[in-house]
């Protein structure tokens, strides 16, 4: 597949795409944690990074086959979200960001120091295995998942949570165990965007999980507008593609990026997409077609 | 005598020195509206707080349906059903009116993380009887029309009613109001009356703090009075009304 | 770990520890009157460590280029708060985060089109001489910054306790609205409160590019952080505990790193961080919070 698009497609654009592809899982990830739950994290890249390690580890060292790489490092990132979970919801708003910050910044350090991680020098040598189909059936996976769960009982008292905790135990809702299992889930798509990172590069750092990776994920949701999915994939793609075309002025750049976020926040504090149901825009649109057609019959 | 629904025995709320319930005992029987009345800082709202779990108390017991619930979680005391509203209005802002009535029925459904996922027919039926269930609690407190809109939107009225709804939707045994009336003009009040006595008629027992004393004395059938923490007074509305002690709690000493 | 090697440490360390508290003591105020974690503090810093080091290759002493670089900072801090952060004071939490850290990556890209990635080099602006006091030594360096930061800290404390504008401070960072309703130009408190943290943390840069022998533009990154981490530890909001923090964190992380945890070094501050956060989350000396129903 791969090899037929790169007649039409530049390698380089390939590999854009994947990325954001790949951005795009680990995305709806924290959508679920900070959007939908509104658990502030600031150490979303931990995640990925621990799915990263974990999935090209384990195909380098016991060759076990691509997907099951991915869904073991999913695994192992969602452990790591449980545990940093538990301990953190005695926290709420920033001092829970920053405890995040501080446990991801931590799974960074330990990352270049372990030797079979190969410390700072980084990983090397991991089958290049990714490619855009399966980047994109699992980007697809992951947005029929968190929809659905976004429009169930679960999603529900996961909006109640972030809404206000208090009501919502008093609804009956065992808060702590919902915030552990958006934790999980959402560190779930971390990792499995990990693994295809590490089967993309093929070659790791762990200077690339700082939390500077994370912070770039909580901009990509909330320039795009918190807590609606389509917010979170419209703020990603956009914030990844920009990069690639401001690259007319490649020094400036990152310069333009910068700005370019403190703009967009002025303008639309709330993200592109904040305040607009797209469910309720377009509910909105038939209704009103509906009275239209119904008005002259006295409705 | 009807059963004891709710009884508090020697119930006292201290923080950090300051005692906000002293030594309360209090007996809800089922089936009737019920009413705490009070002055400002009387400690009404903490009695509600720690019903619902929100506080611990210092001392005492409260038993539920003859069961001790002082020391369990709000969402256990929940799902034993006991529902609540909150003095300052605590909904669920930035969802759909309908949303927030189908959060109240959270513990009367089964539905997991899994069910979500794979959206089997067991499911569906059950998000299909949460809609329903949903609905109807809103028809009742006539907020139907607006089910679609974002719980913020609603006026102050409206917000009132919504969260008696989404209180309802758990189908409580027990429910407890606070404060429902504040902010409410006279027409809405009345409505609000009729609405408490509705609600009262199909089987949940009605407890309810509250600072307007002619809403009170119209809609319950005892009522008792907390001063600084402690109990001045229980009894029937006339009985209430003529208690020295309690024109003195309300109007301080130089009437009485 | 001897007893001479441990109080050789202990000074090290609270040197290194007074200036995160430099820096500190910006996110903290700030944080304390609009509840903001601004992300460009760091940078600011590195700002000042930057014009400090232009200051003092055009031939001036170090106290100018401390002067000059403070003078600069407060322009800029304030400019910065004027444009990405107040037209957002009303809109979500998260916005003005997210327009601190597009102000960082600004800032950074800046500094490295002008002066390229690679560390540029501090040159020795005093003559450095090392004392031996009882079992320890100190240097001409170390009791500059030592002296500096103490007097900027005292200086501080009489702004905010002592000054028309401190007080105003204080009871903006009690409750903004009241404070305005009170008829307290709350927009005045706030750019004043950006002043002085980019003043105390371009004192900072100046000071650790001295020290250290060389400034980067990325220099305010890890820096920025490990001073918020102090700023936590102490107590966020609380200013003796952003100077407390700031100095338990340099003398700890100094102690790690000769207690052969060399490697780990970055990861003392955030394990300590959040060993504070689990135990006692308003920090050590900020008032914990209460739970509101």
């Amino acid at each position: 597949m791969d090899d037929f698009l790169k007649q039409f497609i530049n390698p380089y654009y390939l590999q854009v795409l994947m990325l954001l592809g790949i951005y795009l899982i680990a995305a709806l990830g924290l959508h679920l944690i900070t959007g939908v739950t509104g658990q502030l994290s600031f150490g979303h890249a931990a995640f990925l990074s621990v799915g990263a390690y974990g999935a090209a580890l384990l195909n380098i060292h016991l060759d076990l086959p691509f997907l099951l790489c991915l869904l073991a490092g999913g695994l192992l990132a969602a452990l790591a979200g449980v545990f940093v979970g538990f301990p953190s919801m005695r926290l709420s708003g920033d001092y829970l960001g920053i405890a995040t910050l501080g446990f991801c910044e931590i799974i960074r350090v330990v990352f270049m120091n372990l030797e079979i991680t190969g410390g700072a020098r980084g990983l090397a040598g991991i089958p290049r295995e990714t490619n855009l189909l399966t980047v994109y059936i699992l980007v697809i996976l992951t947005i029929v998942t968190i929809y659905r769960l976004q429009n169930s009982r679960f999603g529900r008292a996961l909006v109640a949570i972030r809404e206000d905790e208090i009501a919502a135990e008093c609804m009956g809702i065992r808060s702590i165990w919902y915030k552990v299992g958006a934790f999980a889930i959402g560190s779930f798509c971390a990792g499995v965007a990990g693994g295809l990172y590490a089967h993309m590069l093929q070659y790791l750092n762990p200077a690339d999980f700082g939390f500077v990776r994370s912070f770039e994920l909580l901009c990509f949701i909330v320039l795009g507008g918190l807590g609606s999915i389509s917010g979170a994939i419209l703020g990603t793609t956009i914030l990844t593609l920009a990069p690639e075309m401001l690259r007319f002025s490649a020094e400036y750049r990152m310069m333009m990026y910068g700005t370019l976020m403190v703009a967009m926040m002025i303008f639309r504090p709330r993200g592109l997409l904040g305040g607009v149901d797209l469910r309720r825009l377009i509910r909105s649109s038939f209704r009103s077609r509906d009275r239209d057609t119904t008005t002259p019959a006295g409705g | 005598m009807s059963e004891v629904l709710l009884e508090l025995h020697g119930v006292t709320v201290r923080f950090d020195g300051l005692t906000a319930v002293h030594e309360l005992d209090l007996n809800i029987e089922r089936g009737m509206i019920r009413a705490l009345i009070g002055p400002n800082g009387a400690g009404k709202s903490t009695v509600f707080n720690v019903v619902t779990g929100i506080f611990r108390p210092s001392s005492g017991s409260i038993r539920f349906r003859g069961e001790e619930i002082s020391r369990l979680n709000p969402y256990h005391i929940a799902a034993r059903g006991i529902a609540r509203t909150f003095q300052n209005i605590r909904l669920f802002k930035n969802a759909s009116v309908l949303d927030n009535v189908k959060v109240g029925r959270h513990y009367r459904c089964r539905s997991n993380i899994w069910d979500a996922l794979l959206r089997l027919p067991g499911f569906k039926a059950e998000e299909r009887q949460t809609a329903e269930a949903s609905l109807e609690v809103l028809e009742l407190v006539g907020l139907a029309h607006k089910k679609h809109e974002l719980a913020m939107n609603l006026s102050y009225g409206e917000q009132r009613r919504l969260e008696i709804a989404r209180g309802l939707a758990s189908n409580p045994v027990l429910l407890l109001l606070d404060e429902p009336a504040a902010g409410m003009n006279p027409q809405e009040k009345k409505n609000l009356m009729r609405l408490i006595q509705d609600i009262r008629d199909r089987g949940v027992t009605v407890f309810l703090v509250e600072h307007d004393m002619k809403f009170v004395m119209a809609l319950s059938e005892k009522i008792t009075v907390l001063d600084y923490g402690r109990k001045v007074c229980t009894g029937s509305p006339t009985e209430v009304r003529s208690d020295p002690r309690v024109i003195e709690a309300y109007l301080g000493k130089e009437v009485g | 770990m001897d007893l001479q090697t441990l109080l050789q440490q202990m000074i090290n360390g609270i040197t290194l520890g007074s200036t995160y508290a430099l820096i500190a003591l910006g996110y903290t105020m700030v944080y304390g009157i609009i509840k903001l974690i601004n992300f460009a503090h760091g940078d600011v810093y590195m700002l000042g460590a930057f014009v400090g080091l232009a200051v003092v290759l055009m031939g001036a002493n170090i106290w100018l280029a401390i002067f000059v670089a403070m003078l600069a900072c407060l322009c800029v801090a304030v400019t910065i708060e004027r444009v990405a952060y107040r037209p957002l004071r009303s809109s979500i939490r998260l916005a003005p985060l997210i327009s601190s850290i597009g102000v960082s990556i600004f800032l950074q890209t800046l500094m490295t089109l002008l002066k390229g990635p690679q560390p540029v080099g501090f040159p020795q602006v005093v003559t450095n001489t090392i004392y031996t006091v009882g079992l320890v030594k100190i240097s001409t360096v170390q009791i500059i910054i030592l002296v500096v930061a103490a007097v900027l800290m005292i200086g501080l404390q009489l702004v905010i306790k002592r000054t028309k504008m401190g007080k105003a401070m204080r009871a903006t960072s009690e409750d903004l609205r009241t404070a305005s309703l009170m008829g307290i130009n709350v927009n005045a408190v706030i750019s004043f409160t950006f002043a002085l943290g980019a003043v105390m943390a371009a004192a900072g840069g100046v000071l650790v590019g001295m020290y250290f022998n060389s400034v980067f533009p990325l220099m305010g990154v890890m820096a920025g952080l490990k001073a918020f981490c102090a700023a936590v530890v102490g107590g966020i909001g609380s200013v003796p505990g952003a100077v407390l923090g700031g100095l338990f964190l340099g003398v700890a992380e100094v102690l790690g790193v000769a207690a052969g945890l060399g490697s780990y070094r970055d990861a003392i501050a955030f394990g300590l961080l959040i060993l504070v956060l689990l135990f006692r989350p308003s920090g050590l000396l900020g008032q914990p919070e209460q739970r509101k129903v």
